[in-house]
């Protein structure tokens, strides 16, 4: 089963990837977000490219993928303004299709928990997230989303999101500010207000400072940085 | 690092062009107002005449479509008063003022002077966020943020540039320093990675400007913000560590005016500090110009706030319904607890400190301002004529409510305030006062659509001197034969209703509650769909309602306020339209009821291209009860009490940015007001006044202003016409550490005036500055009041040579 939802989000990819730049000459793609902040273990890949390391300010285009390590954070900002707080352990790839002054986003969440504010969406654009579950897309809100080996959570701080399950039935529906969403592995649908733990989790996912500690030795300072909890 | 933010902030406030606006006044000789613009705080100095001995300056501001003003106190200091209007109140098309001032005589006025009876407020039109603003997105570092050295870059995102905009042009500047030559430029986005950015920026506050071209090469837009570079130890200790700002201000002054010398020395400490999500701010105002018999002037304020609640101690202005209690400065401690679905704030404290009042001499007998003094402590006299004192004026507030307020609450509020009779000796009539009020409020969609209603109920007593009335005494005092004719059974019934919570007597107001002359509610409904903002609101206010919290709300009034404020062509084009139509006589004790029609449109053009932007106001105020002088000349009381004026109120301001060999910004303000009054007074005023503002910023450490002002203004039958012109530089040398302005305003015609300001300000350390001011006036001018209350003209002449010096230091710490 697990393969088979691989399969359907690859290809539901590959399709918006290719309806969105066809017809068109192969041009390096134009930034679309900026890393913000890391925190300990981020990597990146470019399209074609292989994993390195990432830097603050580092430009972001349609394809490029991020993902953290343990205990560590990315935070990514679009040219709209849009944040997303990229949690510890988690993959993300980001695809933009850009039409004159408007941009629509996917984020495809592969593993880990993401924190997204998302900016006021103008006309004829969105903000779609993608998991291996469900596709949600945002005109302008808040909330953070966990994607993990039993399906996908997504917790609304407020604004709404359209929602479709890629599973089972494929339910389609609407939910609102205060409410949490649980996508399940055979396509089940759950919303309900959030619950206290829900809530903590969501305040945690927008944390993103952190501290130092500078260990002095003879070879000179060690400097170890961490989140806060 | 900080001075060069600092000139470069002097230069950029150059470039808005300082508003000044005068009216015939006895208090007041201008008024300084920043450039208003949407959703940024807006700074009022209102400097007073040298004659005038003001104790107290308040000011109401309302933005366009309120009903209501909200007071608040101003900050006295020697001869000026100044107030800060919320960013977050700072809305287009305009926003209403007034102020009003009680001076050392007892005597209060008001500026404009006949505000109180035309109630027609000055206007300050506002600009409205540009939409060039929103083309430019500084992402990184953001307007504000408090960032460490090594996460620092920059980067601009572009995205929803003009076409017309040369993106490629973009120049940036970083503390004044073109750092453009160091940037990537990446289609929409343009960066100043780390790794390219070899300045290295010291601790303290930083400046960011943004200047876009367009095609042709001729400047677009620019925008500009600041933002705090952190010392590294800060991310050593992390959150655990308290993140604090403050800054210490020391002014001594000495104010030479008719020849009177006057030493003024103040002392402001603010400080702001949070840990793990607790917020502290205080301040702590001293100054010499606190005195024991005037109510207080220093100020001293702690605030500790978390997202679920906030205790305030000392001064400090709590926020209730705005008909119960807002804008009241409260001495005493204020709590809020925040869950949500369920919240609770209290507040309780003095409101006026208790100062004694004064023996003008001992009298036989009781009469006006004579009291009842005890002997034993007065060599046997009975009675003193009093300059009465006043009375330590103590609140107590409290609101439950349930709901977090984002799309439902409901709240209950209870107000009680009570003059403490023991607190002095010699005064006159302590006063009581208690309200309830219930608000209610719902939100959909983001409170695009909103719904809000409040009522409030009040009771006064104006003596509560000799308490609450026995059962014998409402017998003997109220009935067909007693001193008021209302039946003694429902005075009883009230006293009993509030036994213990209020004093009832023969002073209370209202005796008929049932009647509801004291109700006070409103309700409103708004719409903010497809860039049009419409709300419709209805207004209730009984002829008797006051709340001591409150300390201006109009009475005897109700009717309907209807507000559509249109944005079109992405914020190009602004459209406004207000409409108000009161009616006073609630109660039906005036022989006519007058009807207040206030019609307020607004029409603003901001393009995109390089053509000045247009502001147009039209305000039209019918006030009319029926009543007509002319057609019941026999009638006297028609005679006397007929209304019947209208006024006419056109202002437009144009302004421009360009570029011709230097920077220059220009404006153009033309505004003309007319009050055509129909009754038996024919209070008639026509006031005019054109204004030509210019400045230019010459070299990065050199600019100038020029402003221009013509007034003209008509009260009744007399003239009052006067040009003021202002010519003013700011220089920078020594590598900015010493900073020069110096400004020259003469006035001709009526109002002869001439003043000259110079300021010198040394940076001793980068955040640590002194500062010498010095100020030179001319007045030779003579005014004609007018008693608001009889129509009485009288002449004021003013003439003097006043000079003001001040030193000032000023420590900011991080």
């Amino acid at each position: 089963m697990k393969k088979f939802n691989f399969m359907v989000v690859v290809l539901m990819l590959v399709a918006f990837t290719a309806t969105n730049f066809a017809g068109e000459n192969p041009q390096p793609a134009a930034p679309i977000a900026i890393v913000m902040k890391i925190v300990k273990d981020v990597s990146f890949k470019k399209v074609d490219g292989d994993w390195s390391n990432i830097k603050i300010g580092q430009a972001l285009s349609t394809g490029d993928e991020i993902k953290t390590g343990s205990k560590s954070l990315a935070l990514v900002k679009f040219t709209d303004n849009s944040i997303l707080r990229v949690r510890e352990n988690c993959s993300i790839k980001i695809y933009a299709d850009k039409n004159d002054k408007q941009i629509s986003k996917n984020t495809y969440i592969g593993k880990g928990g993401v924190n997204f504010e998302v900016a006021k969406q103008q006309q004829n654009e969105e903000f779609q997230f993608t998991t291996p579950t469900m596709v949600a897309s945002i005109r302008g809100t808040k909330g953070f989303f966990q994607v993990g080996d039993e399906g996908t959570v997504l917790v609304l701080e407020e604004g709404a999101v359209d929602y479709k399950s890629l599973l089972g039935d494929q339910i389609k529906g609407n939910v609102k500010g205060g409410n949490s969403v649980v996508f399940t592995n055979d396509g089940q649908v759950t919303v309900s207000t959030i619950s206290p733990d829900q809530q903590k989790q969501l305040e945690d996912s927008k944390k993103t400072n952190t501290k130092k500690i500078i260990i002095k030795t003879n070879q000179g300072d060690l400097i170890i940085e961490y989140l806060e909890e | 690092m900080v001075k060069k933010v600092t000139f470069f902030v002097v230069l950029f406030l150059l470039g808005l062009i300082p508003t000044t606006f005068s009216q015939i006044s006895s208090v007041v000789s201008e008024v300084k107002i920043g450039n208003a613009k949407e959703n940024e705080s807006l700074t009022i100095e209102a400097r007073f005449q040298p004659s005038s001995s003001v104790t107290k300056a308040v000011i109401g501001y309302r933005s366009f479509g309120q009903n209501e003003f909200t007071v608040s106190d101003m900050m006295v200091q020697g001869s000026s008063a100044f107030f800060t209007i919320p960013a977050a109140e700072v809305l287009p098309p305009n926003i209403e003022y007034f102020m009003k001032f009680s001076m050392t005589t007892g005597v209060e006025e008001t500026y404009p002077e006949e505000f109180l009876k035309s109630n027609t407020p000055i206007q300050i039109q506002v600009q409205s966020i540009s939409g060039k603003d929103r083309e430019v997105l500084v992402m990184s570092p953001e307007k504000g943020e408090k960032i460490l050295p090594d996460e620092f870059f920059i980067s601009i995102s572009l995205l929803r540039a003009s076409d017309i905009v040369n993106k490629g042009a973009t120049k940036i500047y970083l503390d004044n320093n073109d750092v453009t030559n160091i940037a990537l430029f990446a289609e929409d986005i343009i960066i100043i990675s780390p790794e390219n950015f070899q300045i290295q920026l010291k601790d303290g506050l930083h400046s960011l400007s943004v200047e876009l071209y367009d095609t042709t090469n001729t400047l677009y837009h620019s925008v500009s913000s600041q933002f705090v570079i952190l010392n590294p130890s800060y991310a050593l200790l992390g959150q655990s560590a308290i993140n604090y700002t403050g800054d210490v201000r020391f002014e001594s002054r000495n104010e030479n005016v008719q020849t009177v010398g006057t030493w003024y020395n103040n002392l402001n400490v603010n400080l702001q500090a949070d840990y793990k999500g607790f917020n502290l701010q205080s301040n702590v105002y001293l100054t010499s110009e606190e005195k024991k018999y005037l109510q207080p002037n220093n100020r001293y304020m702690v605030n500790l706030s978390h997202d679920y609640g906030a205790i305030t101690l000392g001064d400090h202005y709590p926020k209730y319904p705005s008909l119960v209690l807002n804008g009241k400065r409260v001495r005493g401690f204020s709590g809020e607890v925040n869950l949500g679905f369920f919240n609770i704030q209290t507040s309780f404290g003095e409101i006026y400190r208790n100062v004694e009042g004064s023996i003008i001499q001992y009298k036989d007998t009781l009469g006006s301002n004579i009291i009842e003094v005890n002997p034993s402590k007065h060599n046997g006299n009975k009675y003193a004529e009093v300059n009465p004192g006043t009375f330590k004026r103590s609140l107590l507030a409290v609101r439950p409510s349930f709901g977090k307020g984002e799309n439902f609450q409901f709240g209950l509020t209870f107000l009680h305030v009570k003059d403490e009779t023991s607190s002095i000796e010699l005064g006159t009539a302590p006063k009581e006062n208690l309200v309830l009020g219930t608000d209610l409020m719902f939100g959909f969609d983001n409170q695009n659509i909103l719904f809000t209603t409040q009522a409030a109920f009040s009771l006064l007593n104006n003596d509560i001197s000799n308490g609450s009335l026995s059962d014998s005494e409402i017998v003997a005092t109220f009935g067909p034969d007693g001193l008021i004719n209302i039946n003694p059974d429902d005075v009883k019934k009230l006293r009993d209703q509030v036994s213990g919570l209020f004093t009832v007597n023969q002073y209370v107001t209202p005796l008929n509650p049932q009647k509801l002359p004291s109700l006070a509610a409103e309700a409103a409904f708004s719409l903010n769909y497809f860039d049009n903002y419409l709300k419709s609101s209805y207004i209730y206010r009984g002829e008797q309602y006051s709340s001591f919290g409150q300390s201006y709300v109009r009475t005897d009034v109700a009717g309907i306020n209807i507000l559509d404020r249109l944005r079109l062509f992405e914020n190009k084009f602004f459209v406004s339209v207000g409409y108000e139509s009161l009616q006073d006589n609630l109660q039906k004790i005036k022989r006519a009821t007058t009807t207040f029609q206030t019609l307020n449109t607004s029409l603003s053009f901001y393009p995109r291209t390089n053509l000045p932007s247009i502001i147009v106001g039209y305000t039209r105020l019918n006030n009319t009860n029926g009543l007509s002088p002319i057609k019941d000349p026999l009638d006297s009381t028609a005679y006397l009490s007929a209304i019947n004026d209208i006024t006419n109120r056109i202002s437009t301001q144009l302004s421009y940015n360009f570029e011709w060999y230097y920077r220059h910004s220009v404006s153009l303000s033309f505004v003309n007001s007319a009050r055509d009054d129909k009754s038996h007074a024919n209070y008639d005023i026509d006031n005019s006044s054109v204004t030509v503002s210019s400045g230019t910023r010459w070299f990065d450490n050199l600019s100038s202003s020029l402003n221009i002002s013509m007034n003209n203004s008509k009260v009744d039958t007399t003239n009052f016409s006067y040009v003021s012109i202002a010519l003013g530089a700011n220089y920078s040398m020594m590598q900015d550490k010493l900073l020069l302005s110096g400004s020259l305003s003469p006035s001709f015609g009526d109002y002869k005036r001439t003043s000259f300001d110079a300021s010198a300000l040394y940076y001793l350390m980068p955040n640590l500055t002194v500062q010498f001011q010095f100020r030179y006036l001319n007045y030779d001018y003579t005014s004609t009041k007018i008693d608001q209350y009889t129509n009485v003209q009288y002449a004021v002449k003013t003439k003097a040579n006043d000079v003001i010096m001040g030193l000032t230091t000023q420590l900011y710490l991080q």
